[in-house]
């Protein structure tokens, strides 16, 4: 099944579709590409009401679970403690979420949404079930259950 | 009969900290369920793995792809490997600036076209594809260990009909 390519170039350039060879079927690489297909899709869909589409995620284990401390949220959301930080940092600089330090550990935040991430959060689930449904019509309704099963166990083993 | 020995369990334990080994009792919301946020979770979980697996090659997900490639499609443009793997132009400069500082391939200028370099692999490149190819296999194995062959084909052509809607 060779996959189709779109270039965009020069039209004096001849176009031969590329062999993507073993790669088609690792499971690693296709998940990557629809990954970022599927993002960049959300991506369009946040930009056209003017937000930025990165940080859904985190936003949402917030405003749903204030108060988290940074090491349920980086469990909760399978991501090590190194990364998470830069992503909240990111987060508080724009003003979308505030970090506490608790009285008992001086060293663990709780976070929670200010009511811009909290509108932030609203905007971008609007966006979100639209992406969803869109995705949804992609694989079709009979294969949805099933897929999001498979993708779970991915997630649970490697 | 001797009392179990437990520790104490401290007063101000947060109460979201579970036991080791539990899940998190959260509220994921409108994520849960969500096949974009399955996508990322199980893609992040698969990068984590391949980190592990190439740590010692020093390889990154990218780079693999690239010279996957360009071992299927000697002489392919920069520009068209970029738009394939929908990496970046500005980012994959650096990617190959890195592949050929390492040797693994090589830029050569193609005659009829002066702008644009056409990329090949060189012999210490194909030797470490080989290798690898097979630390690949065993990360491929472990990631889709929960998987039989009809999940897996289910599942390759589910995503490769995502992958597919930015192209529509």
């Amino acid at each position: 099944m060779p996959r189709k390519t779109k270039v965009d170039n020069d039209a004096d350039e001849v176009i031969e579709p590329i062999r993507y060879g073993p790669l088609e079927h690792w499971v690693g690489f296709n998940l990557r590409m629809a990954q970022t297909a599927a993002f960049q899709a959300f991506a369009r869909l946040s930009q056209e009401i003017g937000v930025r589409p990165g940080r859904f995620a985190t936003l949402m284990l917030i405003g749903k679970n204030p108060g988290i401390s940074q090491t349920a949220l980086s469990r909760a959301n399978g991501r090590d403690k190194s990364t998470l930080t830069p992503v909240l940092e990111d987060l508080v600089r724009r003003g979308l979420v505030r970090r506490k330090r608790t009285h008992n550990d001086r060293r663990a935040y709780r976070l929670t949404l200010t009511p811009a991430g909290d509108k932030l959060l609203r905007q971008l689930t609007d966006c979100a079930r639209i992406h969803e449904q869109h995705l949804d019509r992609i694989i079709g309704a009979r294969n949805q259950a099933k897929f999001v099963q498979i993708l779970r166990r991915i997630a649970a083993e490697a | 009969m001797t009392k179990p020995h437990r520790k104490p369990r401290r007063h101000n334990a947060a109460p979201d900290r579970p036991a080791p080994g539990e899940p998190p009792r959260l509220d994921l919301g409108f994520l849960n369920g969500l096949l974009g946020y399955m996508l990322r979770r199980a893609q992040l979980a698969v990068y984590q793995d391949f980190f592990r697996t190439f740590a010692d090659a020093n390889v990154r997900p990218a780079q693999l792809a690239v010279l996957a490639i360009l071992e299927r499609n000697p002489g392919l443009k920069q520009t068209a490997i970029a738009t394939a793997l929908g990496i970046k132009r500005t980012n994959f400069v650096g990617l190959i600036d890195g592949l050929e500082g390492r040797g693994l391939l090589e830029r050569r200028v193609a005659d009829h076209d002066r702008r644009s370099s056409a990329l090949h692999l060189t012999d210490e490149g194909r030797a470490l594809l080989r290798r690898l190819k097979r630390m690949l296999d065993v990360h491929e194995r472990r990631i889709a260990a929960g998987l039989d062959d009809a999940e897996r084909r289910q599942l390759l052509a589910l995503l490769e009909r995502i992958a597919d809607i930015s192209r529509a």
